[in-house]
């Protein structure tokens, strides 16, 4: 009994430190140097074990696909859609008949942005629609950011 | 805390003696104060220099924010390769202020908790006492310890008292809320006020967190805390017994349909919130549909209640898995956001009259669950039937 006790209240002191709210994915924003006027965005979701998230291009029918949009910025010019670094899971699924395009633990999405004045504004602004699932569930969820490209 | 002291006995001193020279001093220390409060309060990055004695040379040392369950490293802040016993990360930390965890490639454990915050900070240490650690330069970790101290003294308190599990519930409720009121306007305070969601009543959380100081109320602690109790008071309506508000869905023939008119024409209606591009909720229909092809005729429906944006996916969808019962899309979320759903697919049984009968909400709050998922179902389903 005593230890039991001990141990319920020691458990809820120790999840003090990370006690919020439960999200299977979490976003990092970075940014490199290419040349003074090039620069990559770094936009990379951490996923939790057990969960995946989706590519852009994962086709029509099934998972919703990652959509990356920016804010207008007359002072840059984005070098197409992001590339996606890490590894991109094909798998067909019978539920959609298509095959889903996905990542696990980790989506590295870069977007190359050429500055038209290296004087000019450097802070990129936009937001990212996406959609983590697991075994027995999924989660739509929305995440902005604004970095400073340096 | 120490800044503070100087300053007011400085300018008690001032007010005091008037002396010249105090005067100068105090002029002195106030402007190097004010140089100092104004580059903390501005300040939108952080530098944290760190000398661990004896720490080798290229060990890699991760600054990683939210203990990880797992060995995979979350929400990476910095990395950093050691030289001459020093490493040093810098960066922003996101909402201001939060906790991390150092960790390297050459042990297992984690630091415990750091508070960070945007300002200069150090670290402190000996590799063979490692994790153990001092931060130096933030406020609120300094709380932190205050906290973690205060609950192991309870702890040990209770221990040596033989306490049984309701005398703990009370001493913790008794401890903390006399912490919260003796430091109402420090940073981690909201925090503290978490560690009682469960241990007291929801109307005396709410009145600890209006009690809280301005800065601590609006520091990210506190905010984040403001929306656990906005989404808890919410979630408190919605339970077994209660009557939940009406709202409508969109039908295939694309007339409205409240969902209360639509379950009063069984005894028991499921809600099924779903999306056609959610592989778990399609996965479930078999069961759905084999439940109520058994049940239907002795009273029982389902309702699915869809957040596809696209209708044609829904439709094609609906297609695809044949399923027998009603459906209706709610692309404005309408239910999800009443029931504070933030996965699907999840749940609720409801009787004619809109009354909550059982309930498999998804949200971070309530947690995951299969309450209204295979076997269960049928048996949930015979139960409340009386079959």
């Amino acid at each position: 009994m005593r230890t039991l006790l001990l141990t319920l209240i020691c458990i809820v002191l120790a999840s003090l430190a990370h006690a919020q709210i439960v999200k299977p994915a979490s976003w990092n924003f970075t940014t490199k140097k290419v040349k003074t006027d090039l620069y990559e965005l770094h936009m990379i979701a951490n996923i939790n074990e057990g969960w995946a998230t989706y590519s852009q291009w994962t086709p029509e029918g099934g998972p919703e696909p990652t959509v990356i949009r920016f804010d207008k910025n007359t002072n840059f010019l984005l070098g197409g859609k992001a590339k996606e670094v890490g590894i991109v899971k094909k798998k067909h699924e019978d539920v959609f008949d298509v095959d889903v395009h996905y990542f696990r633990h980790q989506a590295d999405f870069v977007q190359l942005v050429k500055l038209k004045n290296v004087k000019g504004d450097r802070k990129i602004k936009g937001k990212i629609n996406y959609m983590v699932c697991d075994k027995s569930q999924c989660i739509t969820d929305e995440v902005e950011f604004k970095v400073e490209l340096k | 805390m120490g800044l503070d002291g100087e300053v007011t006995f400085y300018l008690s001193t001032f007010k005091m003696k008037f002396m010249k020279v105090y005067k100068l001093t105090c002029i002195i220390k106030l402007l190097t104060f004010s140089v100092l409060l104004c580059h903390a309060q501005n300040r939108t990055r952080f530098e944290l220099e760190s000398h661990i004695n004896g720490l080798k040379d290229g060990v890699k040392v991760y600054l990683v924010k939210d203990k990880p369950s797992n060995k995979k490293m979350l929400d990476t802040l910095g990395v950093a390769i050691s030289k001459d016993e020093k490493f040093s990360f810098e960066g922003k930390v996101p909402d201001d202020v939060g906790f991390y965890y150092l960790q390297t490639n050459v042990a297992a454990a984690m630091t415990q908790g750091l508070v960070l915050l945007n300002a200069d900070m150090k670290l402190k240490g000996n590799w063979q006492s490692w994790p153990q650690v001092e931060l130096i330069g933030s406020e609120p970790h300094l709380q932190y310890l205050e906290i973690l101290k205060l609950n192991m003294e309870m702890n040990a308190g209770l221990k040596a008292e033989n306490a049984d599990v309701a005398t703990a519930k009370v001493r913790k409720a008794t401890v903390f809320k006399s912490y919260i009121n003796a430091h109402l306007n420090a940073l981690l305070t909201p925090f503290v006020i978490d560690q009682l969601i469960g241990t007291i009543e929801a109307t005396e959380l709410k009145t600890l967190y209006y009690s809280l100081g301005e800065d601590a109320k609006n520091g990210s602690f506190g905010l984040s805390l403001g929306k656990k109790l906005e989404s808890m008071e919410k979630l408190a309506t919605i339970k077994i017994g209660s009557i939940i508000p009406d709202f409508n869905l969109t039908m295939p023939d694309g007339k409205m349909a409240s969902i209360r008119s639509l379950a009063s024409k069984n005894k028991i209606t499921l809600l099924d919130f779903w999306a056609s591009w959610c592989k778990p909720c399609r996965m479930e229909n078999p069961n759905l549909t084999e439940a109520y092809k058994a049940y239907h005729d002795k009273g029982f429906g389902i309702l699915g209640i869809s957040s596809d944006k696209k209708e044609t996916a829904w439709k094609k969808a609906l297609v695809e898995d044949n399923t027998p019962w009603l459906h209706g899309l709610d692309t404005e979320l309408a239910g999800q956001n009443i029931f504070e759903i933030k996965a699907i697919p999840s749940y609720m049984m409801i009787d004619q009259d809109g009354k909550i009968l059982a309930l498999e909400l998804l949200s971070p709050i309530k947690g995951g669950g299969r309450a209204l998922r295979g076997k269960v179902l049928h048996e949930t389903v015979k139960k409340l039937l009386d079959l």
